[in-house]
């Protein structure tokens, strides 16, 4: 019996040491904090707004046929160098960056000011939003918005309705920035540069900023889609009111140094994780025939007075370097886009891209360009018929697209504006079209995001195409690139036999996630795993023969 | 020094005697007189025994109330009271009947095979030792049907892989490899961690492969068990054994490199280009085989020595080994030490206590995946070239023609990495264990176990100087490549998992038929780990001086290995379970178990789950044993078990980023958060039968299981717009079913001939059943475009890639001008990795002193994606370029027709490198080759000296001469398709074959002796 109490006891004792729930841990990881302060996290959504403007400029260099590689594949792991073969491409910075770099930071950050009740930080947070939201939709088209963030598999928002959200979104905040019980309220936490490294928290600056962005929302109307004078008007309200004496053009500037310290287009390549990442590459790009012939106006032999070309940027945003054996001699050689270099040849060949403004490891990322924005408004007042208006604001741009490269303020650049060249780059009168205004607007957004949109918002109206717009074709000289992936570029042909000229008009949603988390909603679009959604114009970019 | 004081104990202890009566005797065969060698003697009622010696003697301390028991395998038992005699001499009869196998199943219960309900598989220690592996877990499969193991190539510091009849999670952060149960107790780690014990010291090894037989276990078991029982004190005199091995390794089917062409482009020469796409080589130009140079001879070495011995009361067992294994590749090796200390005290008639304590150390370096740049060096550079007289570093390109940003990606000669870097990793692991059994009443045991494994471990390396910033027109390249400028890293980690484990076992008769085993327990789990990292880039003093007191940099960006970092992790969970056996005359067994999980990484924090077995012998239900056959029982089982989630799922996390220009913290995108967890959960059912013919000559087992794992906790990539990178979820169900067949013959088993043989069959059918959210995939790891996938009601261990059109029956479309056409969608099923089945063949011979034993592995089916042959493609370097490169040759395919009818290709099309490079390697499905091979696994010849050793201090001496791998039979043109390319988790890696070190045809010579 004894025996007995003591084999009780045992049992008991060992089952009551691992019967109490409270022994399990608390799951919690010890190092990884688990709340964040509006200070600490807006440091971290401002740099992802530079960084996401590399993203697009990054992608839409190529694709708005600025730049090239040696090669001539038609696949390879960036389709947009090579073969437009996007359909094997997944992880698009793009992507990522505005849903969860951008927004799910934006959230967290929003939520953080709320709980410290400093309305600043809600402000610039949504405004990056907006920029954002702006970016990605013209790279992707329809996405999730009013359902993103609540499930895994939101629905998809039309583009349409997002770019009504973002109007609506921009004038909430532009009024928002008028109220003073926003932008003074006494809880707010003063925003240092350390935090805000674009406008140390001026908060009207950031409203500045959201004009221009309205602005930039708006001018999407022009040319197809609502091509109307209040259109226009409204964009010239937009930037009449960002660009006020005060406008500081916002840049996101690098100081340089290790990682990503430095300047994403700096020669250092910098990226955050190679798997969210693309590096810029300038190193194996090479400067397009269209580009430097079509658009620069470069010289057979340049000299030592004319400079490289006739616009004397080119020479600004890249060097010359000696050729191969057969081709000696330093000087500029470009390429027809995948047409692919010769085998004595190899990117050393031809110029040094990192000669240029923004290509520095302490550079800068312009969230918008002054040039973009007086080119906006230039044209608005083209298509509302003002063409004086237009030509000046577009020659200003130019003016101050030279000055931001450092060109001298006399030959060869007197000769671009009023010299020999100035009938072929800014005519008169009727004789200035929109074609001198796109042409003049390509150049300025050399590396940035809005090179590629233009292209389309113009449907690559070139020779071949014959798109025209106000009558003349607006890229002149554009063609497509050689050796484009053949299953989905080369397969429909015109009636004559040749092969139709279709152009790229978006990317491809990512294969690893929405094709697998949003699969119905892709076939919804027609965009589940098909060639064919490639070739869809933005609701911006469809062709409208009102403005032939 | 405690482990010393404790060895020293240990031996003084072994040896130390009882005053006591000594009774010797010779135990001989009934049959033929001559001596039984190795037969036990034990005092009944003890632990106390002996073997007899060489000449069947024995000698042994008695009562004279003592009755003495003897035992050889194959003879009938004999039992004589000692009473006076102080001379007992014994003759042993064959037994008609075979001792009934007794194997440790789960809670380290030893049990009669023939009452368990479900498959176990033992093998006992000749058996785990035979092939004389470096690593024995690499040799199991062919050994136990069931059991698939893959390794990441030839090197000493690959990884194993094991799995147990088939992937359970698609998951690629949850492990599919079994538990490893020492001594009772769990350690952790997979079959890279368990390959470190010394097979010497294993003296049996149980596989449990059915979630049945592991059910008790819980979580962890799901993928089955693998219960390892180290050796033991006996007994007796102290008996001494020692062991040496001494083994070279040569590489194998090393993929071959064209001798043809020089580096370049197109057929033209480019200077600084690697690979074979250059031009033609003059005869007279030099080739150099830098493969074959850069691999060399390993050399394998193991010594060890093992002492045991002991009293009635108390034994102890002790053992030292050491091995040190220099792979194929200079530099890449693992040295070994290992010590083994254990020791069992009966404190009481009812209380006993044991205790052990395993050290094992290891140093090595490892070279990992590395070899393409090997296979890439272009054939007219001695790549064994790599320094220049001064001692700098001898590039490959002209450096004086390259830009700055051309210089960061000049390949680097794998020589100097070999050569003049440095690293070392330095583990130790110390598993020590303690229990205690109390027997207070009769059949009634309450024992308690504790264990606790401790592992620490640093990483210790620096890379040299690959360039100074004088190198570079403009060094701020270097900003983000500052360990080009040399780099330090040193990186300590530890683990800890502290068990303990609270048991009681009761037995009674119910009825004077029924007998009855009642088991109850408790289990508690501690782990805990702390992972650092620091180092720095860019060495400030020029010269040699590689230190952490030199570097220039330091970081905490996560993005650069010699980050700064500092990490923990800590779980815990228990358990309880139970257990029900009842056995009816020995005819019929039932048995159940149940058991309930806490964990606090799954939302419920609490689980259940049950199991039930039968079985029945109907050969003597039904009194149908002759001797045609002898034996036949069915089983069945059914069973549950649950798994937890990973830990720290359950909250938002914020990640600091000390890289960005300003710093700050953002939502870290690494952790897979979670919403709700629920534990995955396995159902497995499982039917199979024991059938043995001719008086036990001919034994059969068959087992057929199907297992299903609901609940899936996968960490998955979701959309962004969900508001995370990644996410750990539950989702969608897996379904294995498969056949297992072991069949073991006695062929012949005379005095002087003994041949045995045997064969072990499975096959395994995995299938994905259900995944939530419209999903029809799930993906793991990708190598370039190729994925190991989980398809929707297809296999779990699928391929997928890049294919080209097909042709309703599966030809290769084609252009009118000859050109394949390739498919623009990716992520097309391309490939299966589940071998269609495994088969493996052994048999032993024994003639006098003279053996032979062998094993034949095959495996038919399983697709194998040959990452390092695509290279080899790409850069020209594929041994096939020697004869159809530039020569025109015509694509086995159809060409579509207007009318829709294909008729076949006939035009040609140049084999050059840009349709090579267009048209064939962008094609994954290329790249993905049967796996199905024959391998003799190996071959051991042995010959025991013992008897002309009889007047020495040897009792035994035997040599024996082991050649593995010694044919490989395949159409897989790689080095080996039984490869993996790296983890055991998730849809796994297994069947990839990338860039791993070729695997190696080994030669063994081991000598073993016994005082």
């Amino acid at each position: 019996m004894k025996k007995l109490k003591y084999i009780a006891l045992a049992l008991l004792l060992g089952m009551g040491v691992s019967s109490c729930e409270d022994m399990l841990d608390d799951n919690k990881n010890p190092d990884k904090s688990t709340a964040v302060t509006p200070e600490q996290i807006l440091p971290v959504v401002v740099f992802y707004s530079s960084q996401i403007n590399y993203d697009h400029a990054e992608y839409g260099t190529y694709l708005s046929q600025a730049l090239t590689t040696g090669g001539k594949s038609q696949t390879g792991t960036y389709a947009y160098k090579s073969g437009w073969e996007f359909l094997t491409m997944n992880r698009h910075p793009q992507w990522r960056r505005h849903f969860f770099d951008i927004g799910t930071n934006v959230n967290a950050l929003i939520a953080a000011a709320e709980k410290a009740n400093s309305k600043n930080f809600i402000l610039i947070a949504r405004t990056i939003r907006l920029m954002s939201t702006q970016l990605t939709t013209d790279m992707f088209g329809d996405m999730p918005r009013s359902e993103a963030y609540a499930s895994n598999s939101p629905k998809y928002d039309s583009q349409e309705s997002i770019y009504k959200w973002m109007l609506s979104e921009a004038d909430e905040l532009i009024s928002l920035y008028n109220d003073p019980s926003w932008t003074e309220a006494p809880t707010n936490i003063k925003i240092t540069q350390k935090m805000d490294r674009i406008f140390s928290g001026d908060l009207k600056k950031w409203k500045q900023f959201t004009c221009a962005l309205k602005a930039r929302i708006l001018l999407r109307k022009l040319p197809n889609w609502d091509n109307t004078p209040a259109t226009c008007q409204q964009i010239i309200d937009a930037v009449d009111a960002a660009y006020t004496a005060d406008w500081e053009e916002p840049r996101y500037q690098y100081d340089g140094g290790t990682g990503v310290k430095s300047s994403p287009w700096g020669p250092s390549k910098p990226i955050i994780n190679a798997w969210e990442s693309r590096d810029n590459q300038l190193d194996k790009a090479i400067v397009s025939k269209y580009f430097c012939l079509n658009i620069m106006g470069a010289y057979d032999r340049p000299g030592l007075f004319t400079g490289l070309a006739e616009d004397p940027r080119l020479e600004k945003m890249m060097t010359p370097r000696p050729g191969p054996d057969g081709d000696t001699g330093t000087k500029l050689r470009y390429l027809d886009n995948n047409i692919g270099m010769g085998v004595s040849y190899k990117e050393t060949h031809y110029p040094d891209l990192y000669t240029g403004v923004y290509t520095k490891d302490n550079g800068y990322i312009p969230l918008m360009t002054t040039e973009e924005l007086l080119l906006m408004k230039a044209e608005a007042e083209y298509w509302k018929g003002d063409k004086t208006t237009a030509r000046t604001l577009t020659i200003d741009a130019a003016n101050i697209n030279m000055d931001r490269y450092g060109v001298l303020k006399k030959t060869p650049r007197t000769n671009y504006f009023d010299g020999k060249f100035k009938d072929k780059y800014f005519p008169e009168g009727n004789a200035f079209t929109i074609k001198h205004l796109m042409h003049q607007k390509y150049v300025c957004m050399y590396l940035q995001p809005e090179q590629w949109t233009d292209l389309r918002r113009y449907n690559y109206s070139n020779d071949v195409n014959k798109k025209t717009y106000d009558g003349v074709i607006v890229y002149p000289g554009l063609k497509r690139p050689y050796n484009l992936y053949e299953p989905y570029w080369c397969t429909e042909k015109n009636t004559d036999g040749s092969i139709k000229e279709v152009w790229i008009q978006r990317i491809n949603y990512d294969p690893e996630t929405e094709e697998k988390y949003n699969k119905a909603e892709l076939e919804r679009l027609g965009a589940y795993k098909s060639a064919d959604w490639l070739k869809v114009p933005m609701i911006w970019a469809v062709y409208s023969e009102a403005h032939k | 020094m405690k482990k010393q004081l404790l060895l020293l104990l240990f031996f003084l202890s072994a040896v130390a005697g009882y005053a006591q009566r000594t009774v010797t005797g010779v135990v001989t065969s009934a049959e033929d007189k001559m001596p039984v060698i190795g037969a036990s003697v034990l005092i009944k009622g003890s632990t106390q025994g002996v073997m007899t010696d060489l000449d069947g003697k024995y000698s042994i301390k008695v009562s004279d109330n003592s009755t003495l028991v003897f035992r050889f395998v194959g003879s009938e038992e004999v039992q004589i009271k000692v009473g006076k005699q102080s001379v007992i001499n014994v003759e042993l009869k064959s037994s008609s009947v075979q001792l009934e196998e007794v194997v440790v199943t789960a809670m380290g219960v030893k049990t009669e095979k023939k009452k368990l309900n479900f498959a176990v598989q033992s093998l006992s220690s000749d058996e785990i030792v035979a092939g004389q592996s470096s690593n024995f877990v690499n040799t199991l499969q062919g050994k136990v049907a069931g059991i698939q193991t893959s390794s990441s190539g030839g090197s000493p510091n690959s990884s194993t892989q094991i799995i147990i009849r088939a992937v359970s999670s698609i998951n690629p952060s949850q492990s599919n490899e079994p538990l490893f149960i020492i001594d009772g107790m769990p350690m952790s780690g997979g079959g890279t961690a368990a390959g470190d014990i010394n097979p010497n010291d294993i003296e049996s090894m149980t596989v449990l492969k059915g979630a049945a037989a592991s059910a008790l276990y819980g979580q962890e078991a799901a993928n089955g068990a693998i219960l390892i029982t180290t050796k033991s004190g006996k007994a007796g005199k102290v008996t001494v054994n020692a062991n040496a091995s001494v083994q070279i390794d040569n590489a194998v089917r090393v993929p071959e490199i064209q001798q043809m062409y020089g580096p370049g482009s197109q057929g033209f020469y480019k200077e600084n280009t690697t690979g074979g796409w250059g031009p033609l080589l003059s005869s007279n130009e030099k080739r150099y085989d830098n493969v074959n140079n850069f691999l060399g001879t390993g050399l394998y070495q193991k010594y060890d020595v093992s002492a045991s011995g002991g009293t009635d009361k108390f034994t102890a067992y002790a053992s030292a080994n050491y091995s040190l294994s220099d792979g194929v590749v200079h530099n890449d090796y693992k040295d070994k030490l290992g010590i083994l200390l254990k020791a069992s005290y009966d404190i009481s008639k009812y209380v006993n206590l044991s205790v052990s304590s395993n050290y094992i150390q290891t140093e090595s370096r490892g070279f990992g995946n590395a070899m393409s740049s090997v296979y890439a060096w272009p054939i007219n550079d001695d790549m064994s070239n790599y320094k220049n007289a001064d001692g700098s570093i001898r590039w490959l390109y002209d450096m004086s023609t390259l830009t700055d940003a051309e210089k960061l990606d000049v390949p680097m000669n794998p020589n100097w990495s070999r050569y003049m870097d440095h690293s070392v990793t330095k583990s130790t692991r110390n598993v020590l264990q303690g229990n205690i059994d109390w027997k207070p009443i009769k059949n009634l045991v309450l024992s308690g176990k504790v264990s606790y494994d401790k592992s620490n471990s640093s990483y210790d390396a620096y890379t040299t100087p690959r360039f100074s910033r004088d190198d570079f027109a403009d060094a701020s390249l270097l900003n983000s490549n500052l360990s080009l400028l040399g780099q330090y890293i040193y990186s300590p980690s530890n683990s800890s998992m502290l068990s303990l484990q609270g048991l009681a076992t009761y037995k009674f008769n119910l009825t004077k038929d029924i007998d009855v085993n009642l088991l109850a327990g408790a289990d508690m789990k501690d782990i805990q780990s702390v992972d650092a990292n620091m180092g720095g880039a860019e060495f400030l003093l020029p010269g040699d001086f590689y230190s952490m007191q030199n570097v220039g940099t330091i970081t905490t960006d996560g993005s650069y290995d010699y980050a700064m970092s500092l990490y923990h992790t800590k779980r815990n969970k228990f358990g309880y379970f139970g257990e029900a056996r009842f056995d009816y005359k020995g005819i019929a067994h039932i048995s159940a178990t149940a058991r309930e999980d806490m964990s606090s990484t799954v939302t419920s924090k609490s689980y259940f789950y049950p199991s039930i077995t039968a079985g029945l012998v109907f050969s003597e239900l039904f009194h149908i044993s002759n001797d045609l056959f002898s034996y036949g029982k069915i089983r069945g089982n059914w069973a549950k078990v649950g798994k937890d989630g990973p830990i720290y799922r359950f909250d938002k996390n914020y990640k600091q980023w000390s890289s960005f220009p300003d710093g700050g913290f953002g939502v870290d995108a690494a952790v897979g958060s979670s919403n709700v967890l629920l534990p995955e959960m396995t159902k497995s059912w499982e039917v199979g039968t024991d059938l043995r013919f001719f008086k036990d000559h001919t034994r059969l087992d068959l087992a057929y299981y199907s297992t299903t794992v609901s609940n899936q906790i996968v960490t998955v990539r979701v959309s962004p717009a969900s508001g995370m990178i990644l996410q750990t979820r539950n989702e969608g169900a897996l379904k294995n079913y498969g056949v297992e067949a072991q069949l073991s013959q006695d062929i012949i088993m005379s005095k002087d001939f003994k041949w045995t043989a045997g064969a072990n069959f499975s096959l395994n059918r995995g299938k994905v059943v259900s995944l939530p959210e419209g999903m029809t995939e799930i993906q793991g790891t990708q190598y370039g475009d190729i994925f190991p996938t989980a398809y929707l009601n297809g296999s779990s261990t699928a391929i997928s890639g890049k294919d080209y059109k097909r042709s309703p029956d599966g030809k290769v479309l084609c252009t009118a001008d000859g050109y394949p056409i390739i498919d623009s969608a990716k992520g097309i099923l391309i490939g299966d990795r589940e071998p269609d089945f495994l088969l493996g063949l052994n048999s032993s011979f024994q003639w006098k002193d003279f053996s032979v034993s062998f094993l034949l592995d095959t495996r038919k089916g399983g697709d194998v994606v040959n990452v390092t042959g695509r290279s080899l493609f790409s850069n020209g370097q594929h041994k096939s370029y020697e004869k159809y490169r530039n020569r025109e040759i015509i694509v086995d395919g159809v060409v579509q027709q207007a009318d829709g009818t294909y008729i076949p290709n006939t035009k040609p099309i140049i084999f050059n490198q840009t349709n090579m490079n267009t048209y064939y390697n962008a094609v994954s499905s290329n790249f993905i080759e049967d796996g199905s091979y024959i391998r003799l696994s190996y071959v051991t010849l042995g010959y025991d000296f013992s008897r002309f050793l009889k007047k020495t201090a040897f009792k035994g001496l035997k040599a024996s001469l082991t050649g593995r791998n010694l044919f490989l039979i395949t159409k897989y043109s790689g080095s080996d398709p039984q490869i993996s390319g790296g983890s055991a988790s998730g849809t796994g890696s297994f069947g990839i074959d990338y860039f791993a070190v070729p695997n190696t045809r080994s030669f063994n010579f081991t000598l073993n002796a016994t005082f």
